[in-house]
């Protein structure tokens, strides 16, 4: 598997920027977040797929390995408008 | 209801525990001192062992818990986003992290690694290990928890190479304790940190060898 430093080329060439304290990449002009971890244990492929998907929701799409709560999710989106 | 926010409660619960975290951290480190006189008898002029304590600062403590407790998976360890769910405050606790105290004992030769293991191994045998931690050839860390006034306070010790140890104590005081925001920033720089790692266990490895290979290692007579 490629390492995480390769990977997330694919995301900064996207537009994602790193977010320090969510320790996520995100592209708030289509409010899509990809955790760290999840980048890590994705093939470059899937990434690729996931990234071009557009996002059809008004809301946000957080890929991430780990579940979430909803209050996690609720307050994730507070914090990144 | 309770009207403050998770933050200030994980304070007002901080500096309740603080007192015992202190008394805690002191009879630790008292005893790991204790268990280490007979490493330390023998140590050659060279050689070293360094037992550092610290009780991690009300800011880190909820930092930490903010990154680690999933409360919709509890033994994740990891919390996505990074954010409190403030519908479930009840969730957090300070004694849910497992390093609110802290020994670091630096060795060198890292070769003195085992023996001080083994002699605080004496003592806090039934102490989680951390597989990855020993995986990664970063030396020995162990979690268990202290009583005191019947609270059991989280500890942690740790068994590591001088040098690697206090590159650790560099890279966090210059950069993360001045900007605590940028610790996100650690997982990106794992290629670097274990450039660093390489080439200061080549550099130990060296050093001891050219010691056993030297005059100091060979019996007086023969000198």
């Amino acid at each position: 598997m490629p390492r995480l430093s390769t990977k997330v080329h694919l995301l900064d060439d996207a537009g994602y920027a790193y977010n320090f304290d969510r320790m996520m990449y995100i592209n708030r002009a289509v409010k899509k977040a990809f955790s760290i971890e999840f980048i890590d244990d994705k093939p470059e492929t899937e990434l690729t797929t996931l990234i071009q998907q557009p996002n059809q929701e008004a809301d946000w799409l957080f890929f991430t390995s780990l579940p979430m709560s909803e209050g996690t999710r609720k307050e994730l989106k507070r914090v990144l408008q | 209801m309770d009207e403050r926010s998770i933050e200030d409660r994980l304070r007002e619960e901080y500096f309740d525990l603080l007192p015992k975290m202190e008394r805690v951290a002191q009879s630790f480190t008292t005893e790991i001192e204790y268990l280490l006189r007979l490493v330390r008898i023998e140590l050659a002029p060279h050689e070293s062992v360094i037992v550092k304590t610290r009780i991690k600062d009300c800011r880190s403590a909820i930092d930490k818990l903010r990154r680690q407790v999933n409360p919709e998976d509890p033994t994740a360890e990891r919390n996505p986003g990074d954010v409190f769910d403030r519908d479930q405050p009840e969730k957090y606790s300070l004694l849910l992290l497992r390093d609110l105290v802290g020994v670091r004992i630096l060795v060198f030769p890292p070769k003195r690694a085992d023996q001080v293991d083994r002699a605080l191994r004496s003592k806090f045998g039934g102490w989680k290990s951390d597989r990855k931690f020993r995986e990664r050839q970063l030396g020995y860390k162990y979690n268990g928890l202290r009583l005191h006034n019947h609270v059991f306070i989280p500890c942690e010790y740790q068994v590591v190479s001088t040098l690697i140890g206090l590159f650790w104590d560099v890279e966090h005081s210059a950069i993360y304790k001045q900007a605590p925001q940028l610790r996100g920033l650690e997982l990106l720089m794992q290629k670097q940190t274990k450039a660093v790692y390489k080439a200061l266990k080549a550099f130990e490895a060296e050093f001891e060898r050219r010691i056993e290979k030297s005059e100091l290692n060979k019996p007086s007579s023969l000198k």
